[in-house]
């Protein structure tokens, strides 16, 4: 019976706890969402739509073409900012003098006919982000 | 050594839900407050009760970064039980009955009124987060995912009222029963669903709520009848609220479902409040 093996232990049911949340948290948009995929975007703002029951953010992605294509982006429900803080102005910032921003998202299932996606990270130009869901280990940091 | 090892692995479980429920000794210290009344002497139900749901993930700020961490909890959240205790539970239905619940239950994304930001109706709202009581009337007000909801519940003896059409909330009035209040609640739409997971209803449900102060702390239960499609009443699980001062509800932002097109199958999650 030493501390070394109780602190083994621990580790073992936090995995359980950590892998049971995961699963939770995965269920609610695993109909929308391919949640095995990962994809990193770069583009600017364009809208915010603050409503429930999932606030949307709208990016414009420039391709190598210089065709620009706008993508859904779903993330949590209004009172769930509100309780952890982040307003509308957070997500905004400085959008409107063309600020690009980073986001790692999990992209929709139906690409093909929607380019949408899961907010998990937003990341700002100045480096600070916002990780709105998932594990943040699961993410790498974003320059 | 092997049994050792499981027995330590069962000691960090317990630890792991006594840390994680946080247990119920700050519950208990407010329920030992002593319970404000009215100038009429009925207990006062007036005020915010934080209800804990839907859960928000743990946040840090690190610099002018924001983390929502869902693998850690926060130490300081209030204690309301775990999540699971927050659910309502399942009524159980007639034999005949159950295809259908499984039918609605499998395409709820098309199905359900309250998935597409419909009103969640008497008892699937759940329990109220404001209060406003005076010595005739108790409102209820909820700052609810899909909207703003509002319940009359008159307490001075006035009779349920005739020949208005039948609503997500219905028509309640309310008596007091000692210290606690209790909610007759008819006249409600067939419209919308006990729960989530296909949990149909009929325009004959009847539902009877209790609201119950102690300190600091509000319980909320409920009763479902239903006798054409329940086999039995349905007790809804209680909800323990606590009181949260110096904050305020707010007006709930515009509710309107993005998802549907971007679906790919039938898979979704419950809105439980």
């Amino acid at each position: 019976m030493s501390l070394r093996h109780y602190f083994h232990a621990m580790l073992v049911v936090l995995l359980l706890v950590v892998a049971a949340a995961a699963a939770q948290a995965h269920h609610s948009f695993s109909g929308a969402f391919d949640i095995s995929k990962q994809s990193t975007l770069k583009g600017v703002l364009s809208k915010i739509d603050w409503v429930n029951p999932h606030i949307y953010l709208y990016l414009d992605v420039k391709d190598n073409d210089g065709k620009v294509t706008t993508w859904a982006l779903e993330s949590l429900p209004t009172n769930h900012m509100r309780n952890v803080g982040l307003t509308r102005q957070d997500f905004w910032n400085n959008a409107s003098t063309g600020e690009v921003v980073t986001v790692h998202v999990n992209p929709a299932k139906d690409l093909a006919n929607h380019r949408a996606g899961w907010l998990l990270r937003i990341t700002y130009a100045d480096g600070h982000f916002f990780h709105l869901s998932g594990d943040p280990k699961a993410i790498a940091e974003s320059k | 050594m092997r049994h050792r090892f499981f027995g330590l692995v069962l000691l960090a479980a317990i630890t792991a839900v006594v840390l994680y429920t946080g247990g119920t000794g700050v519950a208990g210290q407010q329920a030992q407050a002593a319970t404000p009344r009215m100038s009429d002497g009925h207990p006062d139900l007036n005020g915010y009760w934080y209800r804990r749901r839907p859960p928000t993930p743990t946040a840090r700020r690190v610099g002018g970064s924001v983390i929502l961490d869902p693998t850690v909890r926060d130490p300081n959240a209030p204690p309301s039980g775990n999540d699971a205790a927050l659910l309502p539970g399942v009524p159980k239905y007639k034999p005949q009955f159950l295809a259908k619940v499984k039918e609605l239950d499998t395409n709820q994304v098309h199905q359900d009124p309250a998935f597409t930001c419909g009103p969640p109706g008497v008892p699937r709202i759940g329990p109220p987060q404001r209060i406003v009581q005076t010595s005739r009337e108790v409102v209820l007000l909820y700052d609810d995912l899909n909207g703003n909801y509002f319940r009359l519940i008159p307490t001075d003896g006035r009779p349920h009222r005739k020949g208005i059409e039948a609503s997500a909330h219905g028509d309640a009035v309310g008596h007091w029963e000692g210290d606690t209040l209790v909610i007759d609640v008819r006249n409600l739409s067939a419209d919308t669903w006990l729960g989530d997971n296909g949990l149909f209803h009929t325009e004959n449900l009847r539902v009877t709520e209790r609201l119950r102060r102690e300190g600091n702390t509000l319980t909320w239960q409920a009763i479902v009848e239903d006798p054409e499609v329940l086999a039995e009443p349905w007790k809804v699980n209680p909800r323990t609220l606590t009181l949260r001062t110096n904050d305020e509800i707010e007006e709930a932002a515009f509710c309107q479902d993005r998802i549907q097109p971007f679906m790919q199958d039938l898979s979704h999650h419950g809105n439980t409040r």
